[in-house]
């Protein structure tokens, strides 16, 4: 009867929701929400999944990974070559306007990599440019950067975190930040109207350049609204007012029953993951002993992780390491602990913890795969006598909570810093942190991870790398616990290619297209 | 002597029931509450209720079917019996990790409940010996306690609340400590002005013409008069703080998960209400009702105890 009920209401809800979602595939818009704050549209201010998307959304890169192939393609750039060990030399594509009709050339390059490399910028990621020496303008389309020594991510970086900005409208601004809502771009779509509630982003009639790397498609508005609650999103995906929303695996699976709306699982490079204060910055002492590390990652089934996380337990990607074996650089031999509660809690009492002990774990509070995770974890450690609580944190909270050395189990989720074929975000964020950030205080794997990035010869490099996952694995700082694919929930005409290389976010704007 | 005269009086009025035919004993006070809360039926309504969930609650461990934690993701979702594919296994269903939802709720119960009865019995202690101090002494010490008073009133309580949660976390401790802080002054505000009353009272003059000490009178004289409005006052705050210890929950803010609370069943439940309602509204429904109840029950209480007042 309740199931009869409910069906009635949902049927109603979508007949009436027919006619504005009808009406927006013939406009072209998409109507989307982001669940976490709208802060600013542009990545380097705020390196957020939503932000990767309005950034692919409003900028381009000079290179662009090719989504079937993964190879880097020109987009910016209308060809580069290596010059040598440390230069490369650009040459960009003539005839490129900015939305506010200037022409492009090398001096946006210059000075958008000026600003990345300038001492005086403040931005999270500001270590993914360290490796570069200088940017010279060797034409009016022609520019050359040179890297202080071989950089094997070098290109990677450009491909994935690099926009262009212009120097007429941002170089020139007193306050950078100002940026975030004010944006000028090349990309394939311009902003209308943008502020911490709504982004409205129309096409840009002049995109030509995007080539295989980042076409157009026939999508010719983006509108997106922020709607933190997820039930709220629910609501309004099932009355017409959204064509597709991120959702939890659950709710994707209840909304895709009705025949009006797809579901699209998107795995790329995003994984939850576990870190444990090996430093003892949070005072809980047990965690820098490498004994209960080893016996609470044994403690974990990842097998009912992945049913969470995926809603399938044979789920095909499941991470094996702290990386993707198609990321250049990806290198491991040491293999993750099989769930073994028993041989856990022989662990625990060589360690001297017999009875077990208290630990709080934090999760991401806006992501329904860390929580869930989170919960599935509590309930195994408590087979090992480990009594765990779970402090779910919005991400600005979380950050702080970092900086502030209070973190002990760490269940969140990566999105491997943007890099999708690289180990270089993964390298970086995890392993070489600042010392904000730094919860293993491991002199050696930071020494270790930084020789990593030098190494140009691939064979070698992942040779080196992974010696550097291999100990972290080992001293159990971090593992790798399950997938966490971007599940989509959209209109049934509303396609979302899958396949190919899927953004920390889930998808790129050019993966959008209705059906013709 | 005294003692003579007060003999001699009671066998003068036994001798005289005794012998009029129309002479009747007036009934004792218990007695007549006793007939009061026979007749009020909203007293045994949600007295009854309250006293049902405050044993399932006190007995969980051994009356919970499940372990609250214990999950079973084979199990996952599972509706509850009366939905056509609920079992008899989960009356209450299941929720996303498997876990039992009645074992949840009742032990979400012994949580609940238990911030509501210790916050507001707290709060009934820290509000009750400032208003009966405030009004008993008066002077200097009456406006030390106004002066309280007035500053805990100008705080917007759940404001606050949520601050000093999300500062201090969200243990059980905490969350009574902070809810009894939130409760005390009602306490304070009704029993300062009831004291000013009876202590101007002849059997309170008496006690101090006889020599008795202030702690006496206090104790002895004032606070018997005062429990009825105690009582009173300590229901309603007991509702108000289950509400307020859900509100926080549900914010994310008071009981951390997996610990099952009834507030922070309602928030778990939010992000399944389409499609699986069962899982907010049943913990909805419990807060609804033991709210309920308690409410009847002070009511009840109130016109048992002291019926003069209502209309």
């Amino acid at each position: 009867m309740t199931h009869k009920l409910i069906s009635a209401v949902a049927a109603l809800m979508v007949v009436t929701a027919a006619a504005p979602a009808m009406a927006q595939k013939s406009e072209g818009t998409v109507r989307t929400a982001f669940s976490a704050p709208m802060e600013g549209l542009d990545w380097y201010h705020g390196p957020g999944n939503e932000r990767h998307l309005t950034s692919h959304a409003l900028f381009d890169t000079l290179i662009v990974a090719d989504e079937n192939t993964g190879k880097f393609v020109p987009l910016l750039a209308k060809s580069f070559k290596r010059v040598d060990n440390v230069t490369t030399e650009f040459v960009l594509q003539e005839g490129v306007k900015w939305h506010d009709g200037e022409a492009f050339d090398a001096d946006d390059v210059v000075a958008t990599i000026k600003f990345l490399t300038d001492p005086k910028t403040r931005i999270r990621f500001k270590r993914f440019y360290a490796w570069v020496k200088s940017v010279e303008k060797t034409g009016s389309h022609t520019v050359r950067i040179v890297s202080k020594r071989p950089t094997a991510s070098d290109l990677a970086t450009l491909a994935f975190v690099t926009w262009i900005y212009p120097e007429h409208a941002f170089a020139r601004l007193a306050n950078k930040k100002d940026f975030q809502w004010k944006p000028v771009g090349t990309g394939p779509y311009k902003l209308a109207k943008g502020n911490t509630k709504v982004a409205d982003l129309v096409q840009n009639t002049t995109y030509r350049h995007g080539g295989s790397g980042k076409p157009a498609t026939n999508v010719k508005r983006i509108l997106i609204s922020a709607i933190p609650d997820s039930a709220t999103q629910t609501a309004q995906m099932l009355t017409g007012r959204l064509d597709y929303i991120r959702s939890s695996v659950d709710h994707g699976k209840s909304l895709a029953a009705n025949t009006k709306f797809g579901l699209t699982v998107k795995q790329g490079v995003s994984v939850i993951y576990m870190g444990i204060d090996a430093k003892g910055r949070s005072g809980n002492k047990p965690l820098t002993d490498v004994r209960v590390r080893r016996a609470l990652q044994m403690g974990i089934n990842r097998k009912e992780l992945v049913l969470v996380t995926t809603g399938d337990p044979n789920f095909e990607r499941v991470p094996k390491a702290m990386c993707w074996d198609n990321q250049a650089g990806c290198g491991y031999s040491a293999k993750l602990p099989e769930y073994d509660p028993v041989a856990a809690k022989k662990l625990l009492a060589e360690a001297g913890y017999a009875d077990g002990f208290e630990v709080e774990i934090t999760a991401f509070a806006t992501s329904d795969a860390s929580r869930s995770s989170a919960e599935v974890i509590a309930s195994q450690w408590a087979k090992i006598g480990v009594k765990a609580k779970i402090d779910p944190r919005t991400i600005t909270s979380y950050r702080k909570k970092q900086r502030d050395g209070k973190i002990q189990v760490c269940i969140c989720p990566y999105g491997g810093g943007g890099f999708l074929s690289d180990i270089a975000g993964m390298i970086s964020f995890i392993y070489a942190p600042p010392k904000s950030r730094d919860y293993h205080g491991d002199e050696t794997l930071k020494k270790m991870s930084r020789a990593t990035s030098s190494i140009m010869d691939p064979a070698k490099r992942r040779a080196a790398a992974q010696k550097v996952f291999d100990l972290a694995q080992n001293q159990g700082y971090f593992m790798p616990l399950a997938p966490s694919p971007a599940v989509l929930v959209h209109d049934k005409d509303l396609v979302i290619k899958s396949g190919g290389l899927s953004t920390p976010y889930g998808l790129s704007v050019n993966q959008l297209s209705w059906k013709e | 002597m005294a003692t003579d005269q007060t003999s001699t009086a009671a066998a003068a009025a036994t001798a005289a029931s005794d012998t009029d035919p129309f002479h009747v004993e007036p009934p004792t006070p218990w007695q007549l509450m006793g007939r009061r809360a026979g007749a009020h039926m909203g007293f045994w309504i949600g007295g009854t209720f309250v006293l049902i969930c405050a044993l399932v609650a006190i007995f969980a461990p051994v009356i919970a079917p499940f372990d609250p934690l214990a999950q079973d993701l084979t199990r996952r979702l599972v509706p509850p019996v009366w939905d056509e594919k609920g079992t008899w296994t989960h009356p209450f269903g299941t929720d996303k990790f498997g876990r039992d939802y009645l074992s949840r709720l009742i032990h979400g119960g012994q949580i609940s409940l238990g911030i509501g009865f210790l916050s507001a019995l707290i709060a009934a202690v820290i509000g009750s010996i400032l208003g009966m101090m405030g009004g008993y002494f008066g002077g200097r010490v009456d406006a030390v306690v106004m002066y309280l008073v007035n500053a805990k009133l100008s705080l917007p309580g759940l404001l606050v609340s949520l601050a000093l949660v999300a500062v201090f976390g969200g243990s059980f401790i905490v969350l009574v400590l902070v809810l009894a802080f939130l409760f005390w002054d009602n306490y304070a505000v009704a029993l300062r002005s009831v004291t000013m009353q009876i202590r101007a009272q002849d059997f309170v003059a008496a006690a101090e013409a006889i020599g008795a000490s202030r702690r006496r009178i206090i104790l002895s004289e004032i606070l018997p008069n005062l429990m009825n409005q105690v009582i009173v006052i300590l229901t309603l705050e007991i509702a108000l703080a289950i509400l307020i210890e859900a509100t926080l929950s549900f914010l994310g803010l008071g009981i951390k998960p997996p610990t099952p609370s009834w507030g922070v069943l309602v928030a778990e439940g939010r992000e399944q209400m389409f499609f699986n309602p069962y899982l907010i509204t049943i913990p909805g429904v419990t807060i609804f009702l033991v709210a309920i109840a308690i409410n009847m029950m002070g009511d009840g209480i109130r016109d048992i105890t002291a019926p003069e007042g209502r209309n």
